[in-house]
This record gives C-alpha cells, sequence and structure tokens, in this order.
C-alpha cells in the first residue's frame, strides 16, 4: 500500500512539476514578447527622432547655403550694374568667381543667350549657349522680363561635368538680361550624406544581432503599426513620414531572458517538488500509512484469534474512532462467540453424558474375573469406547475401540460401531465378527472414518481368550509374577478401513491373577510441555511389577499420565479396560 | 507440514516433511485433492514425515481408495521405523504399498 501511495504521489508531484513549467514557460514567453516588441517599440522612436533630426539638418544646410549663394549671386549683379565694363575683362571676372568662391559665372544678352561667362575649367566656353535650349537652363528664362526673379535650383547632374552642380540665378539690373553662378554644393553634398538614410539603417543597433530596415512607403496611414512572427523572429513595422521602419529581432535573442529565467526555475523546483514529495511522503507514511499498518496488525492478530487484542492507533481523531468501532465490534464479536460457545459446551455436554452412559459401569467382582474400566473424555466428545459383557455364563467378551477423528461425526460413528460389534460379537467367533462389523462399516461410509479395536473372548473355564487386533494399540499383559510386555499379536488392519480386510483371531492363554490392559493412543500419546510423548516405554515401567487391583491400575495409569502432561490440556480421549483372570 | 509436487505425465511424486496430524492432515487432504484428477501412480515421498496420527492416516485411507477406484496406485517410500511402526501396528501395512 505504501507503494501504491507514493507512485500516486509521485505521479502528482511530477504532473504539478509539469504544469508549473508549462506556465512559467508561457508566462515568460509572453514577457519576453512584450519586452521584444516594448526593446523594438523604442529603437524605432529613436530612429524616428534621428531621421527627423538629420531631416531638419539638412533642411537648414541647405537653406543657408541657398541663401548665401542667392546673396552671392545679387552681389556679383550688383556688381555689374555698378561696373558693367567688368564684363569685358576676363581676368577681373574671374578673380570675382574666386573671390565669390564659385565654380562658375554666367551673364546673357537680353535674349537669354550667354554672353559672357568664366568657370574653373578654362576649358569649357559657354559663350552662344541659347539658356532656352535646354530644360534646366530655360528655369532662368523669366528674369529677362522680371527685375524681381530669382531662382535658387536644386543641386542637378550637370551635363558638362557629370558630378552634382547648382545654379542660381537672378535678373540683370542695368539692362534686361540673367545674371547667374554655378557650383559644387559640398556642404549639402555633406549634409545629405549625413542625412542618408541608408547610414542610419547600419548605424542603428538592435539587440545583438537585430536588423533595421527602412523602406520609403509614401502611401501608408501615420499611425500604421504592425507586429510580425516569422519563422525565427519577430518584427515591429510603424510608419513615419514617408518611411516604413522595420526593426526585427532574433528569436533566439528575445528568449534569452526567459531561457536562463527557466533554467533557474527548473533547478529550483527540482528541489522545491522533491522536498515536497519527501515531506508529504513521510507525513502521511507517519500519520496514515503507520496508523494503517498498526490497524491492520492488530486485526490480523483479532483473526488470529486473540479476541483480547485491542486496537489503539490515536494519531488522528479518525484513527480513534476507528479504533474504538473496531475494539467495540470485537468485543461485541467476543460476547457473541462466548454464549454460543456456553450454548455449544452445553450440548457437548450432553452429548458426552449420553455417549458415558451407554459404556457399562457395573464393575462388580465376579467369582471369576476381576475387572474395570474408565474413560476420560478430552474438552470435545470423542470417538474411544469400552465394553465387556457376558455371551454366555462362560464367555466374557472385552473391548476397547477408538474411532478416528473427534467431534460429533466421531461420537456419532463410535455409536453405531459400539452396538454393532456387540451384537455381532454376541452372535458370532470374533473373527468372523470383526469381518461382518467391518463390512457392514464399510457401508456408506463417506466420511472414510475408520476405528481401531481391540477385542477378546476368554472362555472363563479354561482361561483361553480368543482375540483380534484391527490396528488398536498392542494390550499390555501382566502375568502373575507381574511381568508386563506388550501382546505383539498380528495386527490386522483397521476396521472400516477396506472391504478386503480379513480379521485373523489369536489365542491367548491366562492363568490365575494373569491381567490385561486394554489402552487408547491417548495413554501413550499424551504429551507434556516439551512435547515429548508418554510412549509405551514409560506406560510398561508404570505396568510392571505391579500387583495392584484393575481398579487400582486405571487409577494409577490416570494419574501417570497427568502428572507427566503437567500443565498441557489432555488432547485426546483416554480410555482403558483393566481385567484380571481369577 | 510442507508439501512439494512433481508431476510428470500420469506420476505425481509428494514429498512431504514434518508431522501430519490433526492440524496438517486438512492442509494435506486439500492439496492432494487439487492435484489428484488425472493421476495414476501416486509417490507420497515420506523421508521428511516425522509423525503420523489417525487424522492423517483417514487423508492416506481416502487417497488410496480414490487411486483404488480410478485403477491407479499408491505408494508410499522412505517412510522411517516411527510411522513404518504406525502403518504396522494399524494394519495399514497390508493395505498400502511401503517401499
Amino acid at each position: 500500500m505504501k507503494f501504491i501511495f507514493q507512485k500516486w504521489l509521485f505521479l502528482l508531484v511530477v504532473l504539478a512539476f509539469l504544469i508549473t513549467f508549462a506556465a512559467s514557460w508561457h508566462l515568460h514567453s509572453y514577457l519576453a514578447e512584450l519586452s521584444a516588441i516594448d526593446m523594438l517599440e523604442s529603437t524605432l522612436s529613436g530612429v524616428s527622432r534621428k531621421i527627423s533630426i538629420t531631416e531638419d539638418n539638412l533642411k537648414a544646410v541647405t537653406h543657408l547655403s541657398d541663401a548665401a549663394a542667392l546673396a552671392k549671386t545679387h552681389a556679383f549683379a550688383l556688381l555689374i550694374a555698378s561696373d558693367p565694363s567688368i564684363l569685358h575683362n576676363k581676368e577681373k571676372l574671374d578673380a570675382v568667381r574666386k573671390k565669390l568662391d564659385v565654380d562658375e559665372l554666367h551673364v546673357s544678352d537680353e535674349k537669354g543667350v550667354l554672353q559672357w561667362s568664366v568657370s574653373f575649367n578654362k576649358s569649357l566656353n559657354y559663350r552662344g549657349y541659347d539658356m532656352n535650349s535646354q530644360e534646366q537652363s530655360a528655369a532662368f528664362m523669366p528674369a529677362l522680363t522680371d527685375k524681381k526673379f530669382e531662382l535658387v535650383q536644386k543641386p542637378q547632374v550637370s551635363g558638362s561635368y557629370k558630378i552634382l552642380f547648382q545654379y542660381v540665378g537672378v535678373a540683370r539690373i542695368d539692362k534686361p538680361g540673367i545674371v547667374q553662378i554655378g557650383y559644387r554644393p559640398e556642404r549639402i553634398i555633406e549634409a545629405q550624406h549625413l542625412a542618408d538614410i541608408k547610414q542610419i539603417e547600419e548605424d542603428t543597433r538592435i539587440g545583438t544581432n537585430g536588423t533595421l530596415y527602412i523602406i520609403e512607403k509614401p502611401d501608408l496611414p501615420a499611425d500604421y503599426k504592425k507586429v510580425t512572427r516569422t519563422g525565427n523572429s519577430i518584427q515591429l513595422s510603424i510608419a513615419f513620414g514617408k518611411y516604413l521602419l522595420t526593426a526585427e529581432l532574433p528569436e533566439e535573442e528575445m528568449y534569452v531572458s526567459r531561457d536562463s529565467v527557466l533554467k533557474v526555475l527548473i533547478i529550483g523546483n527540482l528541489i522545491l517538488f522533491g522536498v515536497i514529495f519527501i515531506l508529504v511522503s513521510r507525513l502521511l507514511q507517519k500519520v496514515v500509512i503507520n496508523g494503517i499498518y498498526s490497524v491492520n496488525e492488530s486485526l490480523h492478530e483479532i483473526t488470529g484469534g486473540n479476541l483480547e487484542k485491542q486496537v489503539s492507533v490515536s494519531t488522528t481523531a479518525e484513527f480513534c474512532t476507528l479504533s474504538n468501532g473496531i475494539n467495540e465490534t470485537v468485543s461485541a464479536l467476543k460476547k457473541a462467540i462466548e454464549n454460543e460457545a456456553k450454548r455449544l459446551d452445553a450440548e457437548l455436554e450432553m452429548g458426552r453424558m449420553i455417549q458415558t452412559s451407554i459404556l457399562p459401569v457395573d464393575f462388580t467382582d465376579n467369582e471369576r474375573y476381576q475387572l474395570h474400566a474408565g474413560m476420560f473424555t478430552a474438552r470435545e466428545v470423542g470417538g474411544d469406547f469400552y465394553d465387556f459383557f457376558a455371551i454366555d455364563k462362560d464367555h466374557l467378551a472385552i473391548l476397547i475401540a477408538d474411532v478416528s477423528g473427534k467431534g460429533i461425526t466421531a461420537a456419532l460413528y463410535m455409536m453405531t460401531a459400539k452396538t454393532l460389534l456387540k451384537e455381532l460379537l454376541q452372535k458370532h467367533p470374533v473373527a468372523e465378527a470383526f469381518d461382518l462389523a467391518n463390512q457392514e462399516l464399510c457401508k456408506n461410509n463417506k466420511a472414510h472414518m475408520f476405528l481401531t479395536a481391540f477385542a477378546g473372548v476368554i472362555d472363563l473355564n479354561t482361561g483361553i481368550m480368543t482375540c483380534v487386533n484391527a490396528g488398536h494399540n498392542p494390550p499390555v499383559f501382566i502375568y502373575a509374577d507381574g511381568t508386563a510386555q506388550y501382546l505383539k499379536i498380528k495386527h490386522c488392519l483397521v476396521l472400516s478401513a477396506s472391504r478386503k480386510a480379513r480379521y485373523t483371531a489369536v489365542d491367548l492363554q491366562f492363568k490365575k491373577d494373569d491381567k490385561i490392559i486394554l489402552y487408547t493412543d491417548g495413554v501413550t500419546e499424551a504429551m507434556n510441555c516439551s512435547k515429548q510423548l508418554f510412549g509405551e516405554e514409560r506406560l510398561l515401567q508404570t505396568l510392571s511389577a505391579n500387583n495392584a487391583s484393575p481398579q487400582e491400575i486405571v487409577e494409577l495409569i490416570r494419574t501417570e499420565v497427568s502428572e507427566f502432561a503437567g500443565a498441557e490440556p489432555q488432547s485426546d480421549d483416554i480410555t482403558l479396560l483393566v481385567m484380571r483372570y481369577k | 507440514m510442507e508439501v512439494k509436487f512433481n508431476k510428470q505425465d500420469s506420476t505425481l511424486t509428494v514429498a512431504i516433511s514434518g508431522n501430519i496430524d490433526t492440524v496438517t492432515a486438512p492442509e494435506l487432504d486439500t492439496k492432494l485433492q487439487e492435484n489428484l484428477s488425472g493421476i495414476k501412480d501416486l509417490i507420497l515421498d515420506f523421508a521428511a514425515v516425522d509423525y503420523i496420527s489417525s487424522a492423517g492416516l483417514r487423508v492416506i485411507l481416502m487417497a488410496n481408495q480414490q487411486l483404488e477406484d480410478a485403477d491407479g496406485t499408491m505408494t508410499i517410500k522412505n517412510a522411517n521405523d516411527d510411522v513404518r511402526d504406525v502403518f504396522e501396528m494399524t494394519g495399514f501395512d497390508s493395505l498400502l504399498n511401503l517401499d
């Protein structure tokens, strides 16, 4: 039982451990995801800020650079207005270009055709270029008519240099014409480079192995936000201005904290559940199982026959109730058994009385023989009996028998056997009487009972006894001089064992004062407390050199056996018959 | 009392040890009855039997009867002197096959 309980407790604890583990796993996965999204969100908000700052910077730089360039163009226009002759002096014009720190100076006539130009690249000649001939330069054409015209173009790849170039133009003040400067917008390029989104993408760190993607996607709603789980990563995307920002974190990185927490948790839980298992197991062992074992032990003792045993487990109130319940039941049972035993005892006593009453007790001295007998029963009714009767005036029959088994069956069988043997012995010779009795007893002997018997019929005139021993203990013969010996005559089979059995008689010669002692195995098999048997040897010693009367001999054997057995209870009937031939 | 059975075809050898008395005889009876069906030759090995009472003899008698009814044989072997004395005194020696 202990193991069944421990098995279930173990399963329960393992189950609890698994549930706790699964719950922790889910909780920590959820938390890890939340914190990963948080982290991605804050990264993206940082990226947004960076983009916004960079864009602002670029705008400011562009604005400043554009303003400076416009101022230079206005200054150049003013210079021409104050001294138009400067246009015809190429060296002076180039000196002005250098002072203005620009790469090209152009001035057109009233038709928009360049007439005066200087460039940092001396090999190029722009004279005669019609500003209206290309879309980029045609943008400046309104300056011919609008005196207030001014235009700062976006940097564009120049057709001549294949590099970024920027043009600024205003109207000529003294006459119609276009005044234009051209330069390489290095600061803006630098600022643009700094503001390059790709740079931000590369420079931004997400965890250890996370990645940032910035894609231009102008048509997204401003509050666009989306969390995506791919096979082995988590992504957060938000819209910022014209960009879609996506931050990606590998799953292993996201769960790094969960995994380490769970490792600690598993170890902790293993210890915790181990301790719980041991404690609960110990506690239940102490409170319940030991109690049950103790109750079982007591019950075992009670069912083993000890009705005096009290169950006294008082570890818990339930056990107290159980103990009291069992004790009350046992005590009620004991009372019932005692009552029944009393009733049975009374009936057995009655049976014993009836059984004893059919045994002859007239031991009056006869002129030719002296006889005494006794049956001392054990607690139960038994199957021993003796008998003696006169067949005619000269013949006396003596008989002793022991039915196998004890109790009511043996007692009933004994009654039948006694009646049958007496009847047959009165009509037939001894051997024939035993043959007939055996045949009769073998009929319907379903219980397989049998009996040992010794019978002798003595001719009181001659002293010759014809006797048959059907498996019975050998009688003791005591000669007149006191010599005692066992009568080792032929032992035939016990009665009622086999229909095929045949009984043969033997003649014994009695002389004056010779005695024969018939007894049952209750004498020789009486046991003392050290499990020793009284035995044939001891019986012979008791009877040797004895000149006592039959009655004295019966009493002597009875006393000897009882002294030998001591406190050991008598387990079998003791039956004795002693006859002295006069 | 202890009883050991060894069955070979229709021959059953029963090794008994201890006392066969009023207390143990019913147990021997039950065990024999459980194993006797289909047995033609029953051998009771009495080498370790110390004592047999009339209750024990009754069990032996019943088994013997059963085998006789089934045209079989029952043999008792290795009985010690005390047990042999009991068989002789009760005339069982004329009824049983003693080896």
